[in-house]
């Protein structure tokens, strides 16, 4: 007992530094986790902000603004926008016998639309297996010539070094 | 790549005369059953539907030496293996414009030495008969060709220019009215029955 009340002895000193130890580990963890407020605090008030629910206006400043919330629902949802003109010309068109609709301008949809019909120069590619009137001819090209000759010519030119290869 | 040439050739060869084996039977049950028809109804015979690659004509072009059976399609096989006719449009010898073509590096290799005023001749199971060259025209791959027409019109297409390494960039046109007095059998439909 007298070992443990004498000052400055090996057990009372172990028991400081544990104490100094230990506090300056709170002080470090409160430290972190000041910067971590600090540093998250301003996204947490965007947050806040984000969630704000104006007040209700008044009556008149609601009749403006509805028509252009609407407009621009109507202008983000494109599927729900397209409208149909001219069926005459997409009937047509769908069954093949016109392209008409391909140069009808369509505002709501983008110029590169897939479902769109082809227009004649774009269609110019297409190879004619039935007749009609206006077709263009069928394609006949074949690539069975340029195959032949270029495997002749490449024949040939392995035949040559083999020959060259034997001289030397 | 030589062997591949020679393999495709060689099935179109082969091919060619199977068509050409079919034609000739073909032909021999038409005029059995022509027979039949006029025996019993005293009418001449009738077209049907006909299935790509079935033989449907002969074409004859004296001046290049051709003799060819046509048939029906001009998809990458049956234009390798023969002329073929293009489905939709007549037969040769029915109103209308029956259109043949064929590869340029094939059986329509000499096509350009035709000129206007040279003849053509065709049979199929319902006619047989002679047409001369009223029209020869070059036109871009692109561009619009074939038009139906009321009367009988044989239009031969290939590939422009004949001799051309690569895809030709043009289409060779060759059109040819019926010589009157030359026809035998008769017409019985048009491109539309077909």
């Amino acid at each position: 007992m007298e070992q443990r009340a004498k000052p400055g002895t090996t057990y009372a000193s172990e028991s400081d530094n544990d104490s100094e130890v230990t506090v300056k580990l709170r002080k470090a963890t409160t430290t972190i986790l000041l910067s971590a407020a600090t540093l998250l605090a301003p996204s947490a008030l965007s947050a806040q902000f984000t969630t704000f629910v104006a007040p209700p206006q008044k009556q008149a400043a609601e009749t403006t603004a509805k028509p252009l919330v609407a407009t621009g629902k109507a202008k983000a949802d494109s599927v729900s926008r397209m409208t149909l003109t001219d069926m005459k010309a997409w009937v047509d068109s769908a069954a093949g016998t016109s392209t008409k609709l391909a140069a009808v301008n369509d505002t709501t949809m983008p110029a590169s639309n897939p479902a769109a019909p082809l227009s004649p120069e774009a269609d110019a590619g297409h190879r004619t297996t039935t007749f009609s009137n206006g077709a263009v001819a069928p394609s006949t090209a074949t690539a069975l010539p340029t195959y032949l000759v270029t495997g002749l010519l490449i024949f040939a030119a392995g035949f040559v070094m083999l020959r060259r290869q034997r001289r030397t | 790549m030589v062997t591949y040439v020679a393999f495709e050739y060689g099935k179109g060869a082969l091919r060619s005369d199977a068509a050409r084996r079919q034609w000739e039977e073909q032909q021999a049950h038409a005029t059995v059953n022509m027979a039949r028809e006029r025996a019993s109804r005293g009418s001449a015979g009738f077209l049907t539907r006909v299935a790509a690659g079935a033989p449907v004509a002969r074409l004859w072009i004296p001046r290049i030496h051709l003799d060819e059976v046509v048939v029906e399609g001009v998809g990458d096989d049956e234009l390798n293996a023969a002329p073929g006719h293009l489905p939709g449009s007549a037969l040769p010898g029915v109103s209308g414009n029956s259109v043949i073509s064929a590869h340029r590096d094939r059986h329509f290799s000499r096509l350009d030495e035709l000129q206007i005023g040279d003849t053509i001749q065709t049979e199929t199971s319902q006619s047989k008969g002679s047409w001369v060259i009223v029209a020869r025209r070059v036109v871009g791959k692109d561009t619009p060709a074939l038009f139906q027409t009321k009367q009988p019109t044989l239009t031969l297409t290939t590939c422009w220019p004949v001799r051309y390494f690569g895809n030709a960039p043009d289409r060779l046109i060759l059109s040819a009215r019926p010589v009157a007095g030359s026809w035998s059998g008769q017409v019985t439909a048009s491109a539309g029955d077909i």
